[in-house]
C-alpha cells in the first residue's frame, strides 16, 4: 500500500516537473519571439501626412535600405480630411533621418503594400519635437508601365513616320539626282559647242576691227567662264552621287539603331509588371534617349526636308516670366 | 452540283480578291507639302530649342525667321504664335519695347489672330506690364484677356496669378491669397503644374504677410515639392527663400538659416552667382538681426 503510494507522489512528482518546464519552454519561445518582434528594443515614432488612406493599414511594414525597422502603428483622420499616419520604428535608426526624410508608399504586384523610409540628405536631422516625414506614393508597376506606353506612343510614331518618309522619298531623291546628271551634261554640251562657235566667230569676223575684236575676246572669256562652273557643278554632284549610297545607308543604321532602342523600350515596358521592377525604372532615360536619337535622325541630311514636323506650339504664357518675380527680393 | 458549287466558290474569291486590290489602290495622292509652313515650324522647334538652352540671339533669329514663313503665306495662327514666343525672347533680353511692339500687332487686329491668341496676347502685355513696372496697366490687361478668353481659359490661372502678385505689391495680402487660391484650382484642373507650382507660392508669401505662418509653410512645401519635380532650380531656389522669410515671421532663425543655405546652393549649382549674392547679403542681415536682439 506504502509502496503504491510512492509511486502514485513519483508520477505526481514528474507530471509536475513536465508541466513546468513545458511553461518554461512556452515563455522563453514566447520571448523570444516578442525579442525578434523588437518588443524589448526601444521604439521612435514619426509621422507623414497623407491625402488618403488608400492602400496603407496598421501593421504594414516600414523598412531602411530594405531592412524591416518598423510598421504604421496608427492612422487618425484629420479634420481636413487628410490622413496623420505614425509610423513606429527602431529608436536606433531615428538620429539617421534628416529633415527631408521621405515615406514611399511601394506597391508591387502579388506582394503586400509596404513603406520605404528614405533617410534624406538635408544638414539638419529630423526634428524629435514634430517628427514629420514626407510622403510619397509611387506607382504600381502597372501604372508605371501605362505611364511608359503612353510616353513611347509619340516616339512610336515618329519612328514610323521616319521610316515612312525614307522609303517613300529615297526613290524620288534618286530620280532629283539623275534629272540633275542629264541636265548638267546637257550643259556641259552646250557650253563646249558655245565656246567652239566663238571659236569660229572670232576667225571669221576678225577683219572686222580692233573694237569687236574686243567685244568677242570678252564673250568668250565668258563662255569660257560658263563652262568652268558647269564643270565645277557636273564635279559637285558627281561627289554627291558617290556619297549618296554612303549617307543614305547610315540615315538606315540610325533608323535601325532608333527601331531597335523602341523595340527595346517596348518590351521592357510590356515584360516589366512582372519581372523587372528596378529596370523598368530605369526606362525613362531610355525614352529621352530614344526621342534625341529621332530628333537627331529628323536633323540629319536628307530627312531634314522631307519629315512632316508637328505643329509649332505657343510657349506657355507663365506669370513667373517677368524678370522683377524671378529675383531673390525676401521682405519685399 | 458539286461542280457548280466549286465554280461559285471561285468566283466569290476572285470578287473578295479584286475588292481589295481595288481597296489598295484607291488611297489617295498624299496632300502636297507647304514648303513655307514647313519651314515656319522647323525654324520654330530650332528656336524652342535655343531658348531653352538661353542662346536668345539664335532663338530670336530663328523665331523671326518662322514669322516671315508664316506672314509669306497668310497663316495667321503661326504668324500669332511667332509673335508671342519673340516677345518672351525680347523680355528675357530686357528689350521690353521691342517685346510690347510685337504683342502690339496681335492687339492691334485681334479679329486677324483668333480669340485664343488675342487673350494670350493680352496676358503677355500684363506680364509686361508688371515687369515695367506698371501695375495698373497690368490690371487692365489681366481684364481685357479675362474679357476675350473663352472658358475653360488657357491663360485663366496665369491672369490670377498676375492679381495675386499685384495684390501683394499693394499691401493686400488678404485679396492676393483669394487670387492665389484661386489660381491654384485654375491650375491644377488645367493640368499646369509650373503654374500650379507659382500660384502655391503667391499664397505662401500671402499667408506669412497674413500672420498664417503653419499654412504658408504648407503652401511653401508644396510648391517647391512641384519645381523640384519639374526640375526648375531658379523657382526652387526662390520657394526656399520665400521658405526662409516665413520661419523669420515665425521667429524659426535656425530654420531660416537653413533655408537661406539652401536656397545659395541652388543658386550656386545653377550658376546664378547674382542671385546667390542677393540671397548671401539677406542671409547676413538675418544673421546680425538676430545677434542684436540677444
Amino acid at each position: 500500500m506504502a509502496v503504491e503510494s510512492d509511486k502514485a507522489a513519483s508520477m505526481r512528482r514528474q507530471n509536475l516537473i513536465v508541466i513546468v518546464l513545458a511553461v518554461l519552454l512556452a515563455a522563453t519561445l514566447a520571448g523570444s519571439i516578442a525579442y525578434q518582434h523588437g518588443a524589448f528594443s526601444p521604439l521612435a515614432q514619426v509621422y507623414f501626412i497623407a491625402d488618403d488612406a488608400a492602400a496603407l493599414t496598421p501593421g504594414t511594414t516600414v523598412r531602411i535600405s530594405g531592412f524591416r525597422v518598423g510598421k504604421i502603428s496608427s492612422m487618425e483622420l484629420q479634420p481636413d480630411l487628410k490622413v496623420k499616419v505614425t509610423l513606429t520604428i527602431d529608436a536606433e535608426q531615428f538620429p539617421r533621418l534628416r529633415a527631408d526624410a521621405r515615406a514611399d508608399l511601394v506597391r508591387e504586384q502579388l506582394k503586400p503594400p509596404m513603406i520605404d523610409l528614405r533617410a534624406g540628405q538635408a544638414s539638419g536631422p529630423l526634428s524629435s519635437a514634430d517628427p514629420r516625414i514626407g510622403y510619397r506614393r509611387r506607382g504600381t508597376l502597372t501604372e508605371i508601365a501605362e505611364d511608359l506606353r503612353a510616353r513611347l506612343a509619340p516616339i512610336l510614331d515618329d519612328v514610323n513616320q521616319v521610316s515612312t518618309s525614307i522609303r517613300t522619298r529615297k526613290g524620288d531623291l534618286e530620280a532629283v539626282l539623275a534629272n540633275a546628271n542629264t541636265i548638267t551634261t546637257e550643259l556641259a554640251g552646250t557650253a563646249k559647242e558655245m565656246r567652239a562657235m566663238a571659236t569660229d566667230m572670232r576667225t571669221r569676223l576678225a577683219a572686222i576691227g580692233g573694237q569687236s575684236q574686243a567685244t568677242l575676246a570678252e564673250v568668250n572669256k565668258s563662255v569660257v567662264r560658263i563652262g568652268g562652273l558647269v564643270g565645277e557643278a557636273q564635279k559637285g554632284l558627281d561627289q554627291v552621287t558617290t556619297a549618296l549610297p554612303a549617307l543614305l545607308q547610315k540615315t538606315g543604321d540610325t533608323l535601325d539603331h532608333v527601331n531597335a532602342i523602341a523595340r527595346d523600350a517596348r518590351t521592357v515596358s510590356a515584360a516589366a509588371a512582372a519581372t523587372v521592377p528596378e529596370a523598368l525604372r530605369g526606362v525613362p532615360p531610355l525614352v529621352d534617349d530614344t526621342r534625341e536619337i529621332v530628333a537627331g535622325a529628323r536633323q540629319a541630311w536628307p530627312l531634314r526636308d522631307f519629315v512632316a514636323l508637328p505643329p509649332p506650339a505657343t510657349l506657355p504664357i507663365d506669370s513667373l516670366d517677368p524678370a522683377v518675380l524671378r529675383e531673390p527680393t525676401p521682405g519685399k | 452540283m458539286s461542280r457548280r458549287r466549286a465554280s461559285s466558290r471561285s468566283l466569290f474569291g476572285a470578287a473578295v480578291a479584286a475588292a481589295v486590290l481595288v481597296a489598295a489602290c484607291s488611297s489617295g495622292p498624299r496632300p502636297t507639302p507647304n514648303p513655307q509652313r514647313q519651314a515656319a515650324d522647323s525654324l520654330t522647334q530650332g528656336a524652342a530649342r535655343a531658348l531653352a538652352r538661353k542662346d536668345y540671339a539664335a532663338a530670336l533669329r530663328q523665331y523671326e525667321g518662322a514669322l516671315a514663313a508664316a506672314e509669306s503665306i497668310e497663316d495667321f495662327e503661326r504668324a500669332g504664335s511667332a509673335l508671342l514666343n519673340l516677345a518672351l525672347v525680347h523680355s528675357r533680353m530686357g528689350q521690353l519695347s521691342a517685346a510690347h511692339a510685337r504683342v502690339d500687332r496681335i492687339l492691334a487686329v485681334p479679329a486677324r489672330y483668333g480669340a485664343t491668341l488675342h487673350a494670350q496676347a493680352a496676358a503677355r502685355k500684363a506680364l509686361l506690364e508688371v515687369d515695367a513696372p506698371d501695375l495698373d496697366a497690368a490690371l487692365r490687361w489681366t481684364d481685357v484677356a479675362q474679357s476675350v478668353c473663352a472658358e475653360p481659359c488657357v491663360v485663366g490661372a496665369t491672369l490670377a496669378d498676375i492679381r495675386a502678385h499685384v495684390a501683394l505689391e499693394r499691401s493686400d495680402p488678404a485679396a492676393a491669397a483669394g487670387h492665389a487660391a484661386r489660381a491654384v484650382a485654375l491650375a491644377t484642373g488645367g493640368g499646369l503644374e509650373a503654374e500650379r507650382g507659382n500660384a502655391l507660392r503667391l499664397l505662401g508669401r500671402a499667408q506669412t504677410r497674413l500672420g498664417q505662418t503653419t499654412e504658408a509653410a504648407q503652401s511653401l512645401a508644396s510648391a517647391l515639392d512641384i519645381d523640384r519635380t519639374l526640375g526648375l532650380p531658379e523657382r526652387v531656389a526662390l520657394d526656399l527663400v520665400y521658405a526662409a522669410e516665413n520661419e523669420e515671421r515665425r521667429s524659426q532663425a535656425a530654420l531660416a538659416r537653413e533655408y537661406y543655405e539652401r536656397a545659395i546652393a541652388v543658386y550656386v549649382a545653377a550658376g546664378n552667382a547674382k542671385a546667390a549674392d542677393l540671397v548671401r547679403a539677406r542671409l547676413g542681415r538675418t544673421a546680425a538681426a538676430a545677434a542684436a536682439m540677444q
